[in-house]
């Protein structure tokens, strides 16, 4: 298993879009600060400012894996690479369970460089206007090991609608449909905000904010609990259909 | 012993018959020539030896275990199954060494193949740079990565020019010296008559023909067809008919006698007395007996 997951990512890094889309959410924190120490006017700030940060970070993030996640396993069918994937290991199910796998941990790997940008370029910044970051403080650790698993999941999320759906270009085209318009079109349409807490944006705000919920803010075990299971669900229809179908 | 044993094979895809009750052996330390126009189902049969269609019906077996029960698949099967299975963006050895690390051979094998198929100069490009042609060396490298037994080649002379074709007839032979077993695939009996032992003929997704070339070169020998021109061909036609020999008759007059030898003809030419200014044998080739064999049978297909 893990020479098939070394393979997998293997495979992933050796792609020239993985390359831009993680240089993107990487570099993204960094310049996300530009408009504050341009402004004339600079925004206030305090010590918790480096978790908005982090969080802003994670807005890019979390797309990029969720494209990631999808160009993996997408490509796999528009690129014919399942053929040769399979021939080596023909077990349908392993084949899923190591693409999801693989996305995961790349996943969680650029969060941590993400979340290391974001730490190294807010911290430098608030350090500029007075405020020390204590990177090693327990509100700190926890965002960033939120970021880390919400991204983990968004990754697996990504690869499972890419392993379900097979058209590269309908399942990205989905997805950011789903991310920037349905997710956010759908309680207000059913008039219940409630609803929210139940979808994936919603739920992974709800970790993001591990260290400093808002009031009213869900259990943060049902958010992972609604982002997993969201996860699991897609991996095993994914799974369900790869061995029913034929590769041609 | 038989490498790879293709039983009772059916496969439908929707409203489609693809392969129909299709049975056949590949005799291990052979080369097989798998032959059939294109649409006859050949693709489809090696995708299930391959594991990866599923049969309607039937069964197929590599070393007497279905394909999907084979312990460490890419050290007993190599196959070469389309020129498209690439990534374009990613570099050729990066594609090796991929496939290397998920079947755990030795990345050394990376570069062993590549120099193998002459593609030790090219590992770094992109394989979205590479002609078809080389991609179909590519694809070898991948196929021979773990130094399989057997090698399962689908249609492996597309895209590749004469010095391709010549190159890929070496490399077979040369691994069939080495005791493998080759199992290739080609609408084209001339394609791969010069490299194969075997062959085995399917049209409409149904063998039509199994049997080692030269067999199949027999049985084009004994596909006699012999023209005559006579002045007398009204008589002539009786004669021969009465004979039981099958005559038709050409645009120009010339009359085609069809599954009968010159001696079998000139006897009876001889007992009638009748003149004939030509009698000639029309040979048929070896590939005109393949078009024969696998020439459209309607309304075989449901």
């Amino acid at each position: 298993m893990s020479a098939l997951l070394r393979a997998e990512a293997r495979k992933t890094v050796t792609t020239r879009s993985f390359v831009l889309i993680a240089a993107a959410a990487v570099v993204y924190p960094a310049l996300s600060l530009l408009p504050a120490v341009l402004a004339p006017e600079p925004p206030a700030v305090d010590g918790g400012t480096i978790l908005e940060v982090l969080r802003g970070g994670a807005d890019v993030l979390l797309v990029a894996a969720l494209m990631l996640g999808i160009l993996a396993a997408a490509g796999e069918y528009r690129h014919g690479t399942i053929v040769p994937t399979l021939l080596v290991d023909p077990r349908r199910e392993r084949f899923v369970a190591v693409k999801l796998g693989a996305q995961a941990a790349l996943g969680a790997v650029l969060a941590l460089a993400v979340t290391a940008v974001g730490l190294v370029a807010g911290g430098s910044y608030l350090a500029g206007r007075d405020v020390s970051v204590d990177v090693l403080s327990s509100d700190v650790v926890a965002t960033v090991a939120a970021v880390a698993v919400v991204t983990a999941l968004y990754a697996t999320i990504g690869a499972a609608v890419g392993a379900l759906v097979k058209n590269q270009t309908g399942a990205v085209a989905g997805a950011l449909i789903w991310v920037f318009t349905v997710e956010n079109a759908v309680p207000i349409v059913l008039r219940d905000p409630g609803l929210k807490r139940w979808l994936p944006g919603g739920a992974a705000d709800r970790l993001l904010h591990l260290a400093d919920p808002s009031p009213g803010m869900t259990n943060p075990w049902i958010a992972l609990g609604v982002l997993a299971g969201l996860a699991a669900v897609l991996a095993g229809a994914a799974v369900v259909a790869i061995k029913a179908s034929d590769i041609r | 012993m038989d490498a790879i044993v293709v039983e009772e094979l059916t496969k439908r895809f929707g409203p489609v018959l693809a392969v129909d009750r299709l049975s056949f052996s590949v005799g291990a330390g052979r080369v097989t020539g798998f032959l059939g126009p294109n649409g006859a189902g050949k693709t489809t049969t090696l995708g299930v030896v391959l594991g990866l269609v599923h049969p309607t019906g039937g069964s197929a077996t590599v070393n007497g275990l279905r394909y999907g029960d084979l312990r460490d698949p890419a050290r007993q099967v190599g196959a070469v199954l389309e020129a498209t299975s690439f990534h374009p963006g990613r570099r050729a050895r990066d594609h090796l060494r991929i496939l290397a690390t998920a079947a755990r051979l030795p990345v050394s094998r990376v570069d062993e193949t590549l120099d193998q198929v002459g593609l030790a100069d090219a590992g770094h490009r992109r394989v979205g740079g590479f002609s078809l042609g080389m991609r179909q060396h590519l694809g070898l490298a991948a196929a021979l990565l773990g130094d399989p037994e057997i090698l399962v080649l689908d249609e492996p002379t597309n895209g590749l020019d004469p010095d391709g074709v010549r190159w890929l007839r070496t490399l077979v032979r040369t691994l069939a010296g080495e005791g493998r077993t080759v199992l290739v695939s080609s609408h084209l009996l001339s394609e791969v008559a010069q490299t194969v032992d075997d062959v085995v003929i399917i049209t409409e997704g149904r063998l039509v023909a199994q049997g080692s070339l030269a067999e199949v070169a027999r049985r084009a020998a004994n596909q006699f067809s012999v023209l005559l021109r006579t002045p007398q061909a009204t008589e002539l036609r009786r004669v021969l008919a009465a004979a039981a020999l099958d005559v038709t008759v050409e645009r120009d007059g010339a009359l085609v006698v069809s599954g009968a030898t010159p001696d079998a003809v000139g006897r009876a030419v001889a007992r009638a007395g009748l003149t004939v200014y030509e009698m000639r044998p029309i040979d048929h080739s070896l590939e005109e007996v393949f078009l024969e064999l696998t020439a459209s049978r309607e309304g075989s297909r449901r």
